[in-house]
C-alpha cells in the first residue's frame, strides 16, 4: 500500500546507523553459501568489517576450491614422502579438534571423506551443479573407504606453527562440517571486543546467538521444518549459543526414483539412511555444535541421546534437537527452557529427552 | 403525451445525467489524497437513490445497467465494466429494501448504499484477479463510505426535496 | 416507490445503526486482516550487495515478471500476490528454481552463482530472530 512505502524507505534510512537499539546487517558471499551478520553496538559498522575480513581469511585457509588454502595444501601432498605441510594455527587446531570429535563420536563424524564426497560430486565445485552428482558404484566406494580415516591424518609442531599431513596417497580433508562452526567461535571474541554486545551470525544456516536480545530477552531462534523449509516447527530460547543443523533436505538428488542426500556415513560411503529428517545441535561451542550436528544424523536418534547422557555436560556442553522421521522430535532438557513448540498443526509431536 | 414515451425519456435523461456525473467524478480522483483503489463520492449513486425513491425500482435498475455499459463502452475499460455492475448492483439492492423499512433517512440509504457498493467492487475484484489479497482494502473503503455515503445522503435529500414530482407520479 | 425514508430531513435512530453496522464491519475486516507475517509482505531482490528491486507482494494485483538486469546468468523472477519465487535461471545448479514460492516472512531464496538474494520480510517485528536449518 502506497502510505506504507514511506515507512519502509525510512527504514533504509535507519539502516545506515547503528546503535544499542538498531543493527548493523552485513551480508556477505563466503565458504559456498550466504551469510548474513546482524549487530549491535556501537561499533558495529567497525566490528563488521572485521568480522568480514576474519571470515574472508578463514576460507582462505579451509575452503578446498582455494588452490592456495591450508587445506588445499594439505590435500595436494597426501601420501607424498615428505608431506608434512605447515599450516596457520587456525587450521592446525581447528584438524585437531575435529579429529578429537571424530573420535568422541565413533567415526560418524570424519573429515577425511572427502574422496568419497567427490566421488558423490558433494565435493569438489564451488557451485554444485546437479550434473555433478552421480551415484558411485560399490566397488569404487570399497576402494575409497580405507582412505576416510582420521587416525591417518597427523597434526604435530606447535599450537603457533603447526603441520598438518595424510598419511596416504588420494585421501583428502574436506572441513565443510566444522568450518562455519570454528568461524562462529573464533568471530565472537574479535566481536565483543569491537563493543558488539548483541548479534546474530547467520553462516549459511549456522546460526549463533551472541548475548541476549538488547532488551535483555534470550535470542528467539526458529528450527526448520525438514518437511517444509519454509517454515519453522519450534523455537528455541538461546543466549551465546550456537545451532547448527543437518538435514537430508539442503541438497540432494534423484537418481532412477532414489533420492540421494549430501550426509554421508564414513562407514559405508552411503547417505546415511538413521532414521532422521534433521539434527540440530546446540552448544556455546560452536565446532561442536556443527560437527555433531552432522555426525548426530549419521548416528541416529538412540545413539545421539546416548552420546548426549555420556558426554553432553563436558566441557561447553551441548544439547540436540533429534526430529525423526516419523515426526516424533525428541528435545534434551538443556533446550526446555524457553522452548515453543508449533510443530503439532504440522503433525510432530515432541518429548524431553532427561538424563 | 404518452405515458411510456414520457418514462422512457425520463429514463433516457436521468441515464445521461449519471453517466456524466460518474465521468466529472473520476476527473478529480480522490486517490490522490487517500490511496485506496476504487474510492470516490459516488454521485453516480444520487441518481439510482433518486429513481428508488421517486420512480420504480425498474426504472432505477434500467438506468443503472445502462450507465455501466455506456460508462464502459465511453472509457474503452470493459473490465471496469464487472466491477461497476456489481458496485452498482449490491447498492441498488441494498438501498431499494432500506427504502423499503420505514426507520431510515436518506443519509442511512446512502451510507448504506454506499458500503455495499464497495462490497461489491471488492467481491468482483476478487474474483477476476483470483485472489482474496485486495480484501484488504475493503476496510479503509467501509470507513470511507459512511462519510460519502453522508455526502451523497445530504445531496440526494436535497434533490428528491426540491426537483418537482413528475406530473404522473404525485406521491 | 413512495417511502418515508424520501420525507426526512433529518437522520434517524436507524441511520446511526446503519453507521454502526458499517464500522462494525470494518473493524471486523481490520482484525482479520492485522498485520501478521504475511499481510504485509515484501520481497527484498539483492543482487550482489545492491537492492535492484522490492516488491510489495501483498499490494500486487496480479502476476508480475521481472528480469534481473545485470546478472551474471539470465534470471527471472515472477511475483504474484502474496509469494515470489525464481520462475527461470541460466545458473547451473539451479538450486534457486527448485526453491519454488515463498510466501512466508522470513523466507529467503539464494542464487549463488548469481550472488542473488531474494528476500521476505513481514511489516511488523518477526516472530523469530533467525532460522537455523
Amino acid at each position: 500500500m502506497k502510505r506504507l512505502l514511506p515507512l519502509f524507505l525510512s527504514l533504509f534510512l535507519l539502516a545506515g546507523c547503528s546503535g544499542a537499539d538498531t543493527p548493523v546487517t552485513q551480508q556477505l558471499f563466503a565458504m559456498n553459501t550466504t551469510m548474513t551478520l546482524t549487530l549491535y553496538g556501537s561499533r558495529a559498522s567497525d566490528a563488521a568489517l572485521s568480522a568480514q575480513q576474519a571470515i574472508n581469511r578463514l576460507d582462505g585457509l579451509w575452503s578446498r576450491t582455494k588452490a592456495s588454502s591450508d587445506v588445499s595444501r594439505l590435500n595436494a601432498t597426501a601420501g607424498d614422502p615428505a608431506p608434512e605441510t605447515e599450516v596457520a594455527p587456525e587450521t592446525g587446531a581447528l584438524l585437531s579438534r575435529a579429529r578429537e570429535l571424530g573420535a568422541l563420536t565413533g567415526g560418524a563424524l570424519d573429515i577425511t571423506i572427502a574422496p568419497i564426497m567427490d566421488a558423490w560430486g558433494f565435493g569438489t565445485t564451488s557451485v554444485f551443479q546437479e550434473s555433478d552428482f552421480r551415484v558411485p558404484s560399490r566397488t569404487e566406494l570399497d576402494a575409497l573407504l580405507p582412505l576416510v580415516d582420521s587416525g591417518r591424518l597427523h597434526v604435530s609442531g606447535s599450537a603457533e606453527a603447526p603441520l598438518a599431513w595424510l598419511d596416504g596417497p588420494g585421501m583428502a580433508v574436506d572441513l565443510g562440517a566444522v568450518a562455519k562452526g570454528r568461524a562462529a567461535d573464533l568471530l565472537v571474541p574479535l566481536l565483543t571486543d569491537s563493543g558488539v554486545t548483541s548479534a546474530i551470525l547467520d553462516l549459511g544456516g549456522n546460526l549463533t546467538a551472541l548475548g541476549t536480545r538488547p532488551d535483555g530477552t534470550p535470542w528467539r531462534i526458529g528450527v526448520k521444518d525438514p518437511r517444509n523449509t519454509e517454515t519453522y516447527f519450534c523455537i528455541l530460547s538461546l543466549s551465546d549459543k550456537t545451532c547448527s543443523t543437518s538435514g537430508s533436505y539442503e541438497r540432494k538428488f534423484e537418481v532412477d526414483g532414489t533420492t540421494y542426500h549430501h550426509i554421508l556415513d564414513p562407514a559405508t560411503g552411503y547417505p546415511a539412511e538413521s532414521g532422521l529428517l534433521s539434527v540440530t545441535a546446540v552448544s556455546s561451542d560452536g565446532m561442536l555444535a556443527d560437527g555433531l550436528s552432522t555426525a548426530c544424523y549419521v548416528m541416529g536418534a538412540e545413539q545421539s541421546v546416548r552420546l548426549w547422557r555420556e558426554h553432553g555436560l563436558e566441557g561447553a556442553g551441548f544439547d540436540l534437537v533429534l526430529v525423526r522421521e516419523d515426526g516424533s522430535v525428541w528435545i534434551t532438557e538443556g533446550l526446555e527452557d524457553g522452548l515453543d513448540f508449533r510443530g503439532e498443526e504440522a503433525g510432530y509431536t515432541y518429548e524431553i529427552i532427561r538424563r | 403525451m404518452n405515458h411510456s414515451v414520457r418514462r422512457l425519456t425520463r429514463c433516457a435523461v436521468l441515464t445521461a445525467l449519471a453517466l456524466a456525473i460518474s465521468v466529472c467524478e473520476g476527473l478529480v480522483p480522490l486517490t490522490v489524497l487517500i490511496p485506496l483503489p476504487g474510492l470516490r463520492l459516488g454521485l453516480a449513486n444520487l441518481v439510482t437513490v433518486y429513481a428508488l425513491c421517486i420512480l420504480s425500482s425498474r426504472e432505477a435498475l434500467a438506468i443503472l445497467v445502462s450507465r455501466c455499459l455506456l460508462s464502459a463502452l465511453v472509457g474503452g475499460n470493459l473490465t471496469a465494466l464487472a466491477f461497476s455492475l456489481t458496485g452498482g448492483v449490491f447498492a441498488l439492492l441494498t438501498m431499494w429494501a432500506l427504502l423499503h423499512f420505514r426507520g431510515f433517512s436518506l443519509f442511512g440509504v446512502c451510507i448504506a448504499g454506499a458500503a455495499a457498493h464497495n462490497a461489491g467492487q471488492i467481491l468482483a475484484a476478487i474474483a477476476v484477479l483470483g485472489s482474496p489479497a485486495i480484501a484488504v482494502y475493503l476496510a479503509p473503503l467501509l470507513l470511507a463510505s459512511v462519510a460519502t455515503g453522508a455526502v451523497t445522503g445530504a445531496a440526494s435529500i436535497l434533490l428528491v426535496r426540491r426537483i418537482p414530482r413528475p406530473a404522473d407520479r404525485k406521491s | 416507490m413512495r417511502s418515508s425514508a424520501a420525507e426526512r430531513t433529518r437522520p434517524t435512530f436507524w441511520d446511526a445503526l446503519v453507521v454502526l453496522a458499517v464500522l462494525a464491519a470494518a473493524g471486523s475486516l481490520l482484525f482479520l486482516f492485522r498485520p501478521r507475517s504475511g499481510n504485509f509482505l515484501t520481497a527484498r531482490i539483492v543482487l550482489d550487495h545492491e537492492l535492484v528491486a522490492e516488491i510489495e507482494l501483498t499490494a500486487l494485483t496480479g502476476p508480475v515478471t521481472l528480469e534481473v538486469p545485470g546478472a551474471p546468468y539470465p534470471i527471472t523472477v515472477e511475483a504474484e500476490p502474496g509469494r515470489i519465487r525464481i520462475a527461470h535461471s541460466g545458473c547451473p545448479n539451479q538450486d534457486c528454481v527448485h526453491t519454488g514460492w515463498v510466501s512466508r516472512s522470513g523466507g529467503q531464496i539464494v542464487c549463488l552463482p548469481n550472488r542473488l538474494v531474494i528476500s521476505v520480510s513481514g511489516s511488523n517485528a518477526p516472530e523469530v530472530d533467525g532460522i537455523t536449518g
